[in-house]
């Protein structure tokens, strides 16, 4: 029997693309499934600022709709609750082609090489499941270059001084600095910190048939006016679908791996709308990928349950779904007494990795950078003093005063993940397809917050260096973290009993089933983790097109 | 029936307007804050139960202390009044929905012609314009394309 294709890719996201492309590239056909639909900057670029998928209060711009998509969220304390996408507790990425990548701020990190062997540094704290990658950075480094020449990234190849061997430079210069770099430029120096441009995947000069930024003010959470903000879906997409190889099916949620009656996986079964009507179907295949982020990936993994696999695919060990782990990111804010905002977007000119490792006394570190342009609802919901009144002359003389005068230092943190950080199936709700939805249960390890809040205190130094006359900010507390940068849920590792896939992705037991995306991060560094998310995806796509 | 004849709507716009009230910059009627207001709060009905409740305590009280509907009393009057409410849940939110329509994008309605970002200094650096490119169904009338 012909199969109807060589190759599914479930999830057009940052590294289902990446995989199909290099898939398709191969010469082998590729059907590239996607639950949320296209984007495009004229028909969905309109900057609502109150829903995006950097403030959803009332909803998302890049997906998932609100009805239909519930999961279920169980407190520390046991108690549960059900919760729609934009409803805090629920930790969305997106759902669209191109995923996250079409709205996201595109900083573009490698991790820096003891990323990969927290467990050998650091050891394991109690109760953790702190461990090393399976590879190292070495392992990953051509990867990582693959991911900035054809993605394309703009940056300072030189600066930042901790980074691993590289080889190419960027092939971009880096975002040009303004006021509130040199500002911060200057508190930096004061500590003896090094401090440098980030690196982001964006044109800062026409690059690959389409334009530079144009420095718009609103660049994370929303398209981009002149399509120079590198997704998978200006990018790797069209390089799939130029070989004639891929076909692209967006609107169509796969609901289960198919396997047969030894256990083997055939395909697919997805549900589309097709004329209107709402067609359940199954689709073979030689070779399945499973790229629908790390929540979503562990769920159809858990979904997947036949007689062979009890309890769902890749799951003998229990492993699926846990060490649910994502970003802590302590943020601080500095008031100045001059103007230091910039009006020119992205927004982030300015980082530091001086304290992702070698920190006394805590496990790890993270880096801090300056933050993206913040739109006037997010500064009002998230810049404000604690004890400032939210109403009356107080309220809007800060707004008034302050939005050019207030700098923000943040970072993300590498986790120390949790065993017990989870995805499982809910036994009760269900959603639109009347599949049982994601339960989303624990905390990351208590380790997690105290280097949380080691660096909240390096953020406030910074800023305070830097010139604030006042610096204020939230300070970290346990809980669960995953949402944009959710990972670690089909951990990668050297032998079946701790980890779900081997070092390529393929998941033990099966030969021609594979995870790719953030799912595999044993641990997610202290970093946005973006590029390691697709230069994992360069490296195990060329190593599956081999063996098609 | 006039909406704003209702004594309730009344105190409501009364409180908007100490929300974010005008100086030698727009307060939140000028830039008519209080339709994105009174949108939401007609698409979710608990929370407007919560907030009419609290206006008429605030009307209540308004009675008591000054023997007026607080609508008609000064504006330091209403002020000391809030100032007693500032903390409660229904008013936390009244002023959260202010807040949100007056900085958000026009299309949003609560920002006519984007004037609170003039205020503040928030440059949008789009093509088309503060909302971005809108398609057609999403315009309001008077909405810069
Ligand atoms: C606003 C925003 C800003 C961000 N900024 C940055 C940044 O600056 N730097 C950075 O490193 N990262 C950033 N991120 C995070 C980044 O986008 C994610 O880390 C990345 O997209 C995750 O890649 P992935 O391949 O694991 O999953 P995704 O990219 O999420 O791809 C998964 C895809 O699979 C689809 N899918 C899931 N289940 C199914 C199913 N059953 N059937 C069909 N389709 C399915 C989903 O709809 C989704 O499109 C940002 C994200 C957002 C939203
Ligand atoms: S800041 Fe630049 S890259 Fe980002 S959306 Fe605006 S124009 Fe595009």
């Amino acid at each position: 029997m012909r199969l109807d294709y060589d190759c599914i890719v479930v999830g057009a996201g940052a590294a289902g693309t990446i995989i199909a492309a290099l898939v398709a590239e191969a010469g082998k056909r590729v059907l590239l499934i996607e639950r949320g639909r296209e984007m495009s900057y004229a028909a969905d670029g309109r900057r609502d600022h109150l829903r995006n998928q950097r403030l959803s209060q009332h909803g998302h711009n890049a997906g998932p709709d609100i009805d239909g998509n519930p999961r279920v969220v169980v407190a520390p304390d046991g108690t549960e609750r059900v919760v729609r996408p934009h409803e805090p507790g629920y930790h969305n990425n997106a759902a669209a082609v191109g995923s996250g990548t079409v709205v996201y701020g595109a900083q573009a990190w490698r991790f820096l090489p003891d990323d990969f062997r927290m467990a050998s540094r650091y050891g394991t704290p109690q109760g953790s499941s702190l461990t090393d990658w399976p590879i190292g950075y070495a392992d990953l480094a051509p990867f990582y270059e693959q991911a900035e020449q054809q993605v394309g990234a703009a940056g300072d190849s030189h600066g930042n001084r901790h980074q691993g061997a590289r080889g190419a430079d960027y092939p971009m210069p880096p975002v040009p600095q303004h006021k509130s770099a040199a500002a911060l430029q200057q508190g930096a120096a004061a500590l003896g910190m090094n401090s440098f441009t980030p690196p982001l995947l964006i044109n800062t000069i026409p690059r690959a048939g389409r334009g530079a930024c144009i420095g718009c003010g609103s660049c994370v959470g929303f398209p981009c006016p002149s399509n120079a903000k590198n997704g998978t879906q200006n990018t790797m997409l069209p390089r799939a679908l130029a070989t004639g190889n891929c076909q692209l099916l967006p609107n169509a949620m796969v609901t289960a791996i198919d396997t047969d009656a030894s256990g083997k996986v055939t395909g697919v079964t997805l549900v589309a709308d097709e004329g209107g009507a709402r067609q359940s179907r199954s689709v073979t295949a030689r070779m399945v990928v499973v790229s629908g982020g790390a929540i979503e990936t562990a769920r159809l993994l858990l979904l997947s349950r036949s007689a062979m696999h009890p309890d769902g695919l890749g799951n003998a060990h229990g492993q699926v779904g846990r060490h649910l782990q994502g970003h802590y990111y302590p943020s601080v804010y500095g008031w100045f007494d001059q103007d230091v905002h910039d009006d020119e977007g992205p927004g982030v000119t300015i980082a530091t990795t001086d304290f992702n490792h070698g920190n006394d006394g805590v496990v790890g570190g993270g880096m801090l950078a300056d933050d993206f342009i913040m739109l006037p609802a997010i500064f009002w919901k998230s810049a404000l003093p604690a004890d400032l009144p939210r109403w009356g002359r107080p309220a809007k003389d800060f707004m008034r005063d302050g939005y050019r005068r207030v700098l923000s230092i943040k970072g993300p943190v590498h986790e120390i993940p949790s065993p017990d950080a989870r995805v499982s199936l809910d036994g009760r709700v269900t959603d639109r397809f009347g599949l049982p939805v994601v339960r989303l249960s624990g905390t990351t390890h208590p380790e997690t917050v105290r280097t949380a809040s080691f660096m909240f205190e390096r953020a406030h130094d910074w800023m305070a260096a830097s010139g604030a006359t006042r610096v204020w900010g939230r300070a970290p507390v346990l809980q669960l973290s995953a949402g944009q940068h959710q990972a670690g849920t089909c951990r990668m590792g050297d032998a079946p009993e701790g980890s779900v896939t081997d070092q390529w992705g393929r998941v033990w037991g099966h030969d021609n089933l594979f995870v790719s995306d953030a799912s595999l991060h044993p641990t997610n560094g202290g970093f946005n983790p973006v590029l390691t998310i697709m230069a994992l995806a360069f490296r195990n796509g060329a190593h599956m097109a081999s063996n098609l | 029936m006039d909406d704003t004849a209702k004594p309730a709507t009344a105190t409501l716009l009364a409180v908007i307007d100490r929300i974010i009230p005008a100086d030698q910059d727009p307060g939140a009627l000028d830039l008519g804050t209080d339709h994105y207001v009174m949108a939401q709060l007609s698409s979710q009905a608990g929370l407007a139960a919560s907030v009419w409740a609290g206006l008429a305590q605030l009307d209540d009280l308004a009675d008591t202390r000054f023997n007026a509907v607080f609508a008609k009393l000064t504006a330091e009057q209403q002020d000391a009044l809030i100032a007693l409410h500032q903390q409660a849940d229904w008013f936390a939110a009244l002023a959260e929905l202010t807040a949100e329509g007056f900085y958000a994008d026009p299309a949003n309605s609560g920002n006519r012609d984007a004037l609170s970002w003039r205020m503040i200094g928030y440059q949008h650096r789009l093509p088309e314009g503060p909302n971005g490119p809108m398609p057609k169904a999403d315009m309001e009338p008077g909405d810069a394309p």
